[in-house]
C-alpha cells in the first residue's frame, strides 16, 4: 500500500510539474461570428468613480451633484451593447490584473490612471489603436505620445489631474509680500525672500514649503515641480536624463532650502497626504497641488479660513517655462484573440474616451482633456481657466507614466531624494544611483 | 499491520494532499520559476541570471543585511525579554497573572496593519511620542531611527505569545526541585539559573527557533510604516520579494530571491538546532 501510494504521489507530482512547466499560453484565434454579441468585461479602478457611476452606488460620493447623477447616467447608458463592470481595488489593481492575465480571464477593455494601465498598454497584452483623422486632429498629441510604444498607439488618452502650484495668500499678504502674487509668477528668489518675510514675522516654524520624499505618490507634487524651475527633465525620449547640470542644480537647491530652514525638516517622511493637508495647517507658503485646492481653505485647528490661490512654479534664473506634471487616465484593451469581441471592446473603449465624458470629467473633478473639442468646460472658476493657460504655456512635464517599466523606475526616486535629504549621499551619487539602477531596468525589457 | 497502516494512510491522505498541493508544490513551481525571466503570461529560460542578479545587486544585498540585522537585534530580545517577564508574573497571585498575560497578549489579537498604522501615527513629528519627548524626532524619516524604531515595534508586538508559552512552560517545573533547593539554603537567583532556566530550556530553544524563522521573515511592518526606507534603511529580503513580484511583475526573479532566501534561513535554523540544546541537569 506503502508503494502504491508513493506511486502516486510522484505521478501527482510530476503531473503537475509538467502541466505547469507549459510556456506561455497559445491564443488560438476561434472560429467567430461577424458580430460579437456577448458582454464586454470592462475593469475599472475600484476608487475610480466610474464605478460608482456605472453601478449606480453613489454613496461613495459625500455630495453627489446634479452633475455626478448626469455622468453617471451617461456613461454607460446609450452603449449599444452588453457590458459587465468589473472593479479593481486601487492598491492592487497590478496583483488581480496579473492574476486575471495568468488565468485568461482579463477584461476586455480596462480604464484606469495610466500610471497603473500603461504596465499592459504594450505590444505584449494590448491591442494597436488606430486613430481616424478626426481623432488625430482632435487629441493633444503629447497625451497620445504617453500612451505610444515604438510608434504605435496602445490606449486612448482622457482627462488628465495638473500638479499646479498653490499658495496661502492670506498668510503671504499679512507678512507683506502680497505684491508678488499680483501677476501669478514668481522667480526663485522671490520665493525664498516671501519665505523669510513669513518667517520673521511668525518664526522659524513657518516654512516655505514642505518637501516629501516618502513614497512615489508625491513625485509630482512636489519634487517634479522643482525640477522644472530649474529647467531639469526627469525622461527624455524614454531615457533618464536627470543627470544634467539643471537636475543636479535643482536638487542641490532643494538640499540646500532644507538645511537652511525654507524648506519644512523631516522629508524623508513625509508623504503626498500630508501635502494636500499643507493648506490647513495655516504654516507653509506654498506646496504642489491641483488647480481645485485654490479656494478657501479652513484652517485644521479650526482658527480660521485662509486664502489659497494659484501660482505658477517659481523659476530659476534663465528659465522661462516650468513643464506641468499632468496624470491622465487611459482606456485600453486587451487581446483576446477574437477580433470580432476586439471590435466590439475598440467601439466601448472609443465609447468610454469620447468628449462628452471627458467633459464631465473636466467639470466635475477640474482635470483638463486630452481632446480639443472639450475646450474649458470651466470658463468662470478663475483657478481652472488659469490652470489651463499655464498648462498651455508650459507644456507637460515628462514624469515617465508612458514608460511600460514606469512603477518600477518610479519607486527609485524617493529613496534617491531620501538620501539627498538625510545627507547619506551626496547629490551626484544619488543622481548616479537613480540613473544607474534605472537605466537598467529601461534596458532589461 | 497491513490493515493498521492501510488504514493510517487514509486518515493522512487528506491532510497530506492538502500539504503537497498547497506547500509542496508551490516550492517546487516556485524553485523551477527562479531559473525564468517570467511574468504574467510568458516565461523565457535565463538559467542562473536572476540567481547572479540577486549577488551582484546593491538593492538585494542591502535588504539582506537589513534582515539579518534585524534577526541579530530583534531574535534575543523576543525570544530572552519574555522568558524574563514570565518569570516575574509567574510568581504573582493568579489574578495579576491573567492581567500579565491579557496585557501583553492584545497586540498579538492585533492585525499586523492596524498596529503598524498606530505606531506610525504615535512615531509621527507631530505625534503623541514626540509630544512626550518634547522634541521633534523624525523616528521613521531618518536612519537608523526608523530601523530601531521598528526594532521596538516587533519586540513589543511579538512577546505575548512567547510569554505565555513560557509561563505554560514554568508550570511544568517540578516544585520538588525548588522545596530540595530551598532546603539546601538556595536563594532565589539560584533557583532560577540552576532550576528554572535549564528545565525550560527546551521551550525557549524552541521559542528562538521559531522567532528566527518569524523575524527573517519581516516584511508588512516596514512596507506600511516606511515603504523599506527612508532610503532602504529598513528594506527586507521578503519585502523585496513582494515588490519584485507583485509590484513589479517579476516572478522569476522574485522565485530567485526566495529560493535563496530559504536556504540561508535553514542553515541558520539548523546551526541553532544543533548548537542550543537544552535540559534540566
Amino acid at each position: 500500500m506503502k508503494r502504491v501510494f508513493a506511486l502516486l504521489l510522484i505521478f501527482l507530482l510530476a503531473g503537475m510539474a509538467w502541466g505547469g512547466g507549459q510556456g506561455e499560453a497559445e491564443i488560438v484565434a476561434e472560429s467567430v461570428p461577424e458580430v460579437f454579441t456577448g458582454t464586454l468585461i470592462l475593469g475599472v479602478e475600484k476608487g475610480d468613480r466610474m464605478a460608482a457611476y456605472t453601478t449606480g452606488t453613489v454613496d461613495l460620493i459625500e455630495t453627489p451633484t446634479e452633475e455626478i447623477m448626469w455622468y453617471r447616467d451617461v456613461v454607460l447608458k446609450d452603449f449599444p451593447g452588453k457590458v459587465e463592470i468589473r472593479a479593481y481595488a486601487t492598491d492592487s489593481t497590478n496583483i488581480k490584473m496579473d492574476a486575471d492575465i495568468a488565468g485568461g480571464d482579463m477584461p476586455d477593455v480596462y480604464w484606469d490612471y495610466l500610471g497603473r494601465l500603461n504596465k499592459y498598454a504594450n505590444a505584449k497584452y494590448a491591442v494597436p489603436i488606430e486613430l481616424t483623422a478626426e481623432e488625430q486632429a482632435d487629441y493633444f498629441p503629447s497625451f497620445l505620445d504617453l500612451c505610444t510604444k515604438d510608434g504605435v498607439l496602445y490606449a486612448l488618452p482622457s482627462s488628465a489631474w495638473a500638479a499646479t502650484m498653490v499658495v496661502n495668500k492670506t498668510l503671504i499678504e499679512s507678512a507683506g509680500m502680497g505684491d508678488i502674487l499680483v501677476d501669478g509668477k514668481w522667480t526663485i528668489d522671490e520665493f525664498i525672500a516671501v519665505t523669510e518675510a513669513v518667517q520673521e514675522m511668525y518664526g522659524p516654524k513657518y516654512y516655505g514649503y514642505a518637501a516629501f520624499a516618502a513614497g512615489t505618490g508625491g513625485d509630482y507634487w512636489s519634487s517634479f515641480g522643482w525640477l522644472g524651475s530649474f529647467g531639469a527633465k526627469l525622461y527624455d525620449n524614454g531615457k533618464i536624463v536627470i543627470d544634467s547640470p539643471e537636475g543636479k542644480a535643482a536638487l542641490s537647491w532643494m538640499k540646500e532650502m532644507q538645511d537652511t530652514g525654507i524648506f519644512a525638516p523631516g522629508a524623508a517622511g513625509l508623504d503626498y497626504l500630508k501635502n494636500f493637508e499643507a493648506m490647513k495647517t495655516g504654516d507653509i507658503v506654498a506646496c504642489g497641488a491641483q488647480p481645485k485646492r485654490a479656494q478657501p481653505t479652513d484652517l485644521a485647528d479650526g482658527s480660521g479660513t485662509i486664502e489659497a490661490v494659484q501660482m505658477e512654479w517659481p523659476t530659476a534664473p534663465g528659465v522661462d517655462l516650468v513643464p506641468i506634471s499632468m496624470g491622465p487616465d487611459a482606456v485600453m484593451l486587451f487581446k483576446s484573440g477574437d477580433s470580432a469581441r476586439e471590435a466590439a471592446a475598440l467601439e466601448l473603449a472609443r465609447y468610454m474616451a469620447r468628449p462628452e465624458i471627458q467633459e464631465a470629467m473636466c467639470r466635475f473633478e477640474r482635470r483638463f482633456p486630452s481632446r480639443q473639442v472639450v475646450g474649458n468646460v470651466l470658463p468662470d472658476d478663475v483657478a481652472y481657466t488659469q490652470g489651463a493657460a499655464m498648462i498651455a504655456k508650459h507644456g507637460v512635464f515628462d514624469t515617465g507614466i508612458g514608460l511600460t517599466q514606469y512603477a518600477e523606475v518610479r519607486s527609485l526616486w524617493p529613496p534617491a531624494l531620501q538620501s539627498i535629504f538625510m545627507g547619506e549621499l551626496t547629490v551626484d551619487e544619488a543622481i548616479d544611483r537613480f540613473v544607474t539602477e534605472g537605466t537598467e531596468i529601461l534596458e532589461e525589457n | 499491520m497491513r490493515k493498521t497502516n492501510f488504514t493510517a494512510w487514509v486518515f493522512l491522505a487528506p491532510a497530506l494532499l492538502f500539504f503537497i498541493i498547497f506547500s509542496i508544490y508551490p516550492i517546487l513551481r516556485s524553485i523551477q520559476l527562479s531559473f525564468y525571466d517570467a511574468d504574467a503570461i510568458s516565461k523565457t529560460f535565463v538559467g542562473l541570471k536572476n540567481y547572479i542578479k540577486v549577488f551582484t545587486s546593491p538593492r538585494m544585498l542591502n535588504a539582506f543585511l537589513n534582515t539579518g540585522k534585524f534577526m541579530i537585534v530583534v531574535v534575543p530580545c523576543v525570544a530572552f525579554i519574555p522568558l524574563f517577564i514570565a518569570m516575574i508574573g509567574y510568581r504573582m497571585p493568579t489574578a495579576l497573572q491573567t492581567g500579565v498575560r491579557f496585557a501583553y497578549y492584545i497586540p498579538v489579537l492585533t492585525a499586523g496593519p492596524i498596529v503598524a498604522m498606530i505606531w506610525s501615527w504615535l512615531m509621527n513629528p507631530d505625534g503623541a511620542v514626540n509630544f512626550i519627548v518634547g522634541r521633534q524626532v523624525f523616528w521613521l524619516a531618518s536612519n537608523p531611527a526608523a530601523f530601531w524604531t521598528m526594532c521596538a515595534m516587533i519586540v513589543s508586538v511579538d512577546m505575548g505569545m512567547t510569554i505565555i508559552i513560557y509561563m505554560a512552560a514554568l508550570s511544568t517545573v517540578n516544585p520538588e526541585l525548588y522545596d530540595a533547593a530551598k532546603l539546601d539554603g538556595c536563594t532565589q537567583f539560584q533557583e532560577d539559573w540552576y532550576i528554572t532556566i535549564p528545565s525550560i530550556l527546551p521551550t525557549v530553544a524552541f521559542m528562538f527557533f521559531v522567532k528566527l524563522v518569524g523575524v527573517s521573515q519581516v516584511w508588512m511592518y516596514p512596507f506600511i510604516m516606511t515603504g523599506g526606507g527612508p532610503n532602504y534603511g529598513t528594506d527586507t529580503v521578503v519585502l523585496e520579494i513582494y515588490l519584485q513580484a507583485f509590484q513589479y511583475g517579476k516572478y522569476g526573479y522574485a522565485s530567485a530571491i526566495g529560493v535563496i532566501f530559504t536556504i540561508c534561513v535553514a542553515v541558520l535554523a539548523v546551526i541553532q538546532r544543533r548548537y542550543f540544546k537544552g535540559g534540566a541537569e
